[in-house]
């Protein structure tokens, strides 16, 4: 059965299957969207939708049309989660991809100013959505250097690419294959908004951070980390959470990172070992943090707030598409409700709409001031339209 | 939710005060806080306009973090006029540049220069930008502390340098100077040594090291002219003070404790302190020993000057302090001698050219005993010496040449189995005030010393005598002609005669002798042998001549027989196989007068021949001649030796005789030979009777025979 959406005024496809999950059929997108003259291509796969990566990995390889994309833990197609789903969009404006290759390694082309070449879509439809392997040695410093290797002013919104906490696997989709430790941009042809929904208060803070390294706090306000945390929580509510471990702690307690002039950065702690706390996200040194805490009412609220402050071209656009882009660790902080969270603002968004994403290891979106930010824990909303 | 209360300001502003850090580069520092505001703030990029300062060691220069290919400046003229403007001396917000949607923060950093924070799309609030004063007014003097204390180190990190160099220079130096032979010293104005090399130990015999120069530097060596000894040390201070460097050309001599006078060429250089607040300096002695150097060059100069077989002055340097003593205006009387020694060649062709050579040398020898301390000897020639005298009378010279004439005559040269007696013929001038020719005066002394050659050699002749006209001189003659014709008995005006001379017995059971003389006779006048033999011995003519003499002998004793009679032999005929066989064969061919015939032999030309002797001996010994032995005492011989010659007579030399009745010593010896003469069964003869009391005392003491002028004069041999 093929699903497909069809916008009239021929900016793009989408292609979306659950139910027969296999190479062929995403063959037979790809072909079917080369027919109808498609300039590119953009695969999101969830992780459960085939397993033969190998066959795709080939028959990514002898294609000639652009193709990006990346492999996620699921995948967004109107009101629902999936893991065992691939969505196609088919590009039928121009777009530009660039896979930056062995991004670990900051001698590589990323981090090299960009030439003029490389800009051939002119700003002004300046949308971009990018993919970055969110097991590289640094996702942030990887953004970073995206954004000052151009001079152009892009609004990008995008995701962290991967399915596995502890390993690092393929899963940003290019006519290389399916590679690893790369970053991906698509450039399109379109106007792009993008909105950041996190939701979560300030529990305890600002604290100071007084040692860490890349994405470890060592020491808050001095004291290792793991006292104070458990100790400003603590100071913080009402109830004791002496019988909670430091895992249980860290599940229901991320922290936040103030910018000056922006919304809260949230980190996502996800491990406790050789006394430091691990984020996903680096956390500057003698910067100031915030535990934060929030109720899953609160996070649905946010969003629609979020949505709300959506440019009215963006709401009303009839030939527009919404990307969301989630945070497997916010999903898991909400549970059910966070496919309550998903099918409210599908429903706040006009049925003109088509609403796809990812469900990743952290969401990317441009700030105020034209930075790319690695959020986690939060929604990245990105309005996609002509 | 937005933090923009005051608090956040703080805090921000904290956080880019920490981000500064505590950083080892000025680099680092830059790059942190500026990475650390771009991220914070949410910048695209920060530039910074650095201004020269030359007291920093910091350049112009303009550049973006992160890094731009292009200049940030270009195309936009209100950001390019902060590339011209002067060093900010505060730092400070200035203003806003916009341009499209990018936002330029231009702030002041005192005594750096500008930094400009680019944004894009959304601008700053103004509290932001009064809060970012602190921060980057922070970070810019960190930034230019770094640069300070780096520059600090680098500078103390150039001056280590600096130091090491100077102590690697210092320890080269030290090390060259102590490689070098050439004796370093310096002298602080204290006259204290302040610097000595290894060289400089060893001659200034110390053995420890400068730190322990405790004494003035003249209490550990003082400096004396090469020449005339005068002590210059003070001159060293003196010279060096006036002209601030003395190096002499002659050589010194240095003298340490304790150690053996150096000859060296010294050099002096006064050194001027660089130290203004001092005027301080010191003077830079060199040493270079040239002793080895030196003495070498007297070694050649006095191999140049002197025979290496005599050691004494050879032609040249006889000429030059013959040319000094002329050239002397202060001069006065002085005298010349002319040596030539007779016989000299007889030695070489006998004994060698090495029986020659130590000839020579003692012949030198002997003459130098002679001399007195101020007097020159010289060999000029192979066998001719020089000598002179200076500051003398002609009386000393006379004096002086007679000893040396009787030294020489007395002397019996030993060369293996021979012993050689030869002669001198010496000339003898005086020198004068006026006299300036050096030539001249040599020509004189040689002429006088030729004259003694002729007149028979083994005599002095004065260069004055050479001046009185002599007509009919046979100073002239070449004798050699005559003797041949007199062995020719042809008729001429030179021929041979034949003296005798009685030997008289001193007792009743032996009859007298005659000892037979040879002359020459010309044109009435007798030529005593002196004369003529020379040039006999020179021209190998002395075995005819003997052989003459025995064939007249024996002419004459075959006719009358009543006296034995006896003839002279000379060392030459003894030495000559030749000229033995022929005389052997003579005298076999007069067995009768060979019975009255004695020949005489001297003591040396019996030793030097003692084989041939021997045999020849015992020949003519069956032939009933007897044998002689002449001039015995004077040679090396020994009782030891002569009870193995078959020898009757023992003629004892007349310098035992002539002044026998004075000297005691003289009659104890001449007893003691007819003792044991006569113990040998041996007749003694006196030669040199010339007066009463000789012939008293020898008479006294019981010799055999007496000869000599009181008893007769010789006269001549008439033969039948």
């Amino acid at each position: 059965m093929i699903n497909q959406t069809k916008n009239n005024n021929k900016d793009f496809s989408i292609f979306f299957d659950n139910k027969e999950r296999s190479v062929e059929k995403i063959q037979s997108y790809i072909e079917q969207s080369i027919e109808q003259g498609a300039k590119g291509i953009t695969l999101l796969l969830g992780i459960d939708y085939i397993s033969d990566f190998e066959t795709l990995n080939e028959y990514f390889t002898s294609i000639n049309i652009p193709i990006s994309g990346g492999v996620f833990p699921e995948v967004i197609h109107e009101n629902t989660y999936y893991k065992d789903a691939v969505i196609a969009i088919a590009w039928d404006t121009e777009v530009e991809i660039n896979t930056y290759q062995n991004i670990s390694d900051p001698t590589t082309e990323l981090y090299q100013q960009a030439t003029s070449k490389e800009d051939v879509i002119q700003s002004g439809n300046s949308g971009c959505l990018v993919f970055v392997d969110a097991k590289t040695r640094s996702p942030e410093e990887a953004l970073d250097a995206l954004y000052y290797r151009s001079e152009n002013d892009y609004q990008y919104a995008g995701a962290g690419a991967g399915y596995s906490f502890d390993e690092q696997f393929p899963c940003i989709i290019c006519n290389d294959g399916i590679i690893k430790d790369a970053l991906q941009t698509i450039r399109l042809s379109l106007h792009q908004e993008n909105k950041v929904s996190y939701g979560w208060t300030v529990l305890s803070g600002p604290h100071l951070v007084t040692s860490s390294e890349k994405n470890k706090i060592y020491s808050l306000d001095y004291l290792p980390i793991e006292e104070q945390y458990r100790k400003f929580i603590q100071n913080s509510i009402n109830e004791d959470i002496s019988n909670l471990t430091i895992k249980d702690l860290l599940a229901k307690y991320p922290i936040g990172i103030y910018h000056y002039d922006e919304y809260m950065i949230v980190r996502d702690p996800f491990e406790f070992r050789d006394k430091a706390i691990e984020f996903f996200g680096d956390i500057p040194e003698f910067s100031n943090i915030y535990i934060l805490t929030a109720k899953h009412q609160e996070l649905i609220d946010e969003t629609e707030n979020c949505l709300n402050l959506f440019n009215t071209n963006t709401i009303n656009c009839n030939n527009s598409l919404t990307l969301l882009f989630s945070c497997v660790g916010r999903r898991n902080f909400m549970g059910e409700n966070s496919n309550r969270e998903l099918s409210n603002a599908v429903e706040q968004l006009s049925t003109q709409h088509s609403v796809i994403g990812t469900c990743s290891f952290g969401e990317i979106a441009t700030n105020d001031a034209g930075l790319l930010r690695f959020h986690t824990l939060s929604l990245v909303v990105s309005g996609v339209y002509q | 939710m937005k933090f923009l209360d005051p608090y956040n300001l703080i805090s921000l502003q904290h956080e880019l005060i920490m981000s500064i850090g505590t950083y080892d580069e000025t680099d680092e520092i830059l790059k942190c806080f500026s990475l650390r505001a771009i991220k914070t703030l949410n910048l695209k990029r920060i530039h910074i306009i650095q201004k020269e300062d030359i007291n920093l060691d910091i350049k112009d220069q303009v550049f973006s973090i992160p890094p731009l290919n292009n200049s940030f400046l270009e195309d936009n003229n209100r950001l390019a006029k902060y590339r011209y403007s002067q060093t900010p001396t505060n730092s400070e917000y200035i203003e806003e540049i916009k341009c499209d949607r990018t936002y330029f923060y231009c702030f002041s950093i005192k005594n750096l220069g500008f930094m400009f924070l680019e944004r894009r799309l959304k601008p700053f609030g103004e509290s932001l930008l009064q809060a970012l004063v602190a921060p980057i007014s922070r970070f810019g003097m960190a930034y230019l502390n770094k640069h300070q204390f780096l520059l600090n180190i680098k500078q103390k990190e150039t001056i280590e340098e600096i130091s090491m160099d100077l102590e690697l220079d210092k320890l080269k130096f030290e090390t060259i100077l102590g490689a070098i032979s050439d004796s370093v010293i310096a002298i602080n104005i204290y006259k204290e040594i302040i610097f000595a090399n290894n060289s400089a130990y060893k001659f200034l015999n110390t053995g420890f090291k400068c730190k322990e120069f405790t004494k003035k530097y003249y209490e550990y060596f003082r400096l004396y002219e090469l020449v005339g000894n005068k002590d210059i040390t003070r001159s060293l201070e003196l010279l060096a003070i006036k002209d601030k460097k003395w190096s002499p050309e002659d050589p010194v001599l240095f003298k340490a404790k304790g150690l053996d006078p150096i000859v060296c060429e010294i050099k002096v250089q006064e050194i001027k302190s660089k130290n203004s607040k001092t005027d301080e300096g010191f003077y830079v002695i060199t040493f270079h020993d040239i002793t080895e150097a030196y003495e070498m060059e007297k070694f050649l100069s006095w191999q140049a000057s002197h025979d290496p077989l005599t050691e004494i002055n050879n032609r040249i340097g006889f000429d030059r302090e013959f040319e000094a003593v002329i050239n002397d205006k202060k001069s006065e009387h002085h005298a010349l001698i002319c040596l030539d020694l007779d016989r000299f060649k007889h030695v070489n062709d006998i004994g060698g050219h090495l029986a020659g050579d130590n000839l020579l040398k003692q012949v030198s020898c002997l003459i130098q005993r002679e001399m007195g301390e101020n007097d020159v000897l010289g060999r000029i020639g192979g066998d001719e010496f020089c000598i002179l005298l200076k500051n003398c009378t002609m009386e000393y010279a006379k004096d002086i040449s007679e000893r040396v004439l009787e030294t020489i005559k007395r002397l019996r040269f030993q060369w293996d189995d021979n012993i050689f007696t030869i002669g001198v013929s010496i000339g003898l001038t005086e020198i004068t005030p006026k006299d300036t020719d050096s030539g001249l005066i040599f020509f004189r002394a040689d002429e006088a010393c030729m004259r003694s050659k002729q007149n028979g050699r083994n005599q002095v002749s004065l260069s004055q005598d050479l001046l009185e006209p002599k007509e009919n001189s046979t100073s002239k003659i070449n004798y050699i002609n005559y003797i041949n014709k007199s062995l020719a008995s042809d008729e001429s005006d030179f021929n041979f005669i034949l003296y005798q001379q009685q030997i008289k017995s001193l007792s009743d059971k032996e009859k007298d002798h005659i000892e037979i003389l040879l002359r020459m006779n010309y044109k009435d006048k007798v030529i005593l042998p002196n004369a003529f033999l020379p040039s006999a011995e020179r021209y190998g003519m002395v075995s005819s001549i003997d052989y003459w003499v025995v064939k007249n002998a024996l002419e004459y004793l075959e006719n009358d027989d009543s006296m034995d009679v006896n003839v002279n032999l000379s060392g030459v005929t003894l030495s000559d196989r030749n000229a033995l066989r022929e005389i052997k064969e003579l005298i076999e061919d007069h067995p009768k007068a060979a019975k009255s015939l004695c020949l005489e032999i001297t003591e040396t030309a019996i030793i030097t021949n003692l084989t041939k002797c021997l045999k020849f001996m015992e020949i003519m010994g069956d032939l009933g001649v007897t044998f002689a032995l002449d001039d015995f005492g004077t040679g090396l011989s020994s009782f030891g030796n002569l009870k193995n010659l078959p020898v009757k007579y023992l003629k004892i030399d007349g310098s035992f005789i002539r002044d026998i009745y004075k000297n005691e010593i003289d009659q104890i010896v001449v007893k003691s030979i007819n003792e044991a003469a006569k113990a040998m069964k041996l007749k003694t003869v006196a030669e040199f009777v010339e007066n009463q009391s000789i012939y008293d005392v020898v008479s006294d003491i019981g010799l055999d025979f007496a000869q000599g002028f009181h008893l007769n004069e010789p006269e001549i041999l008439q033969l039948h």
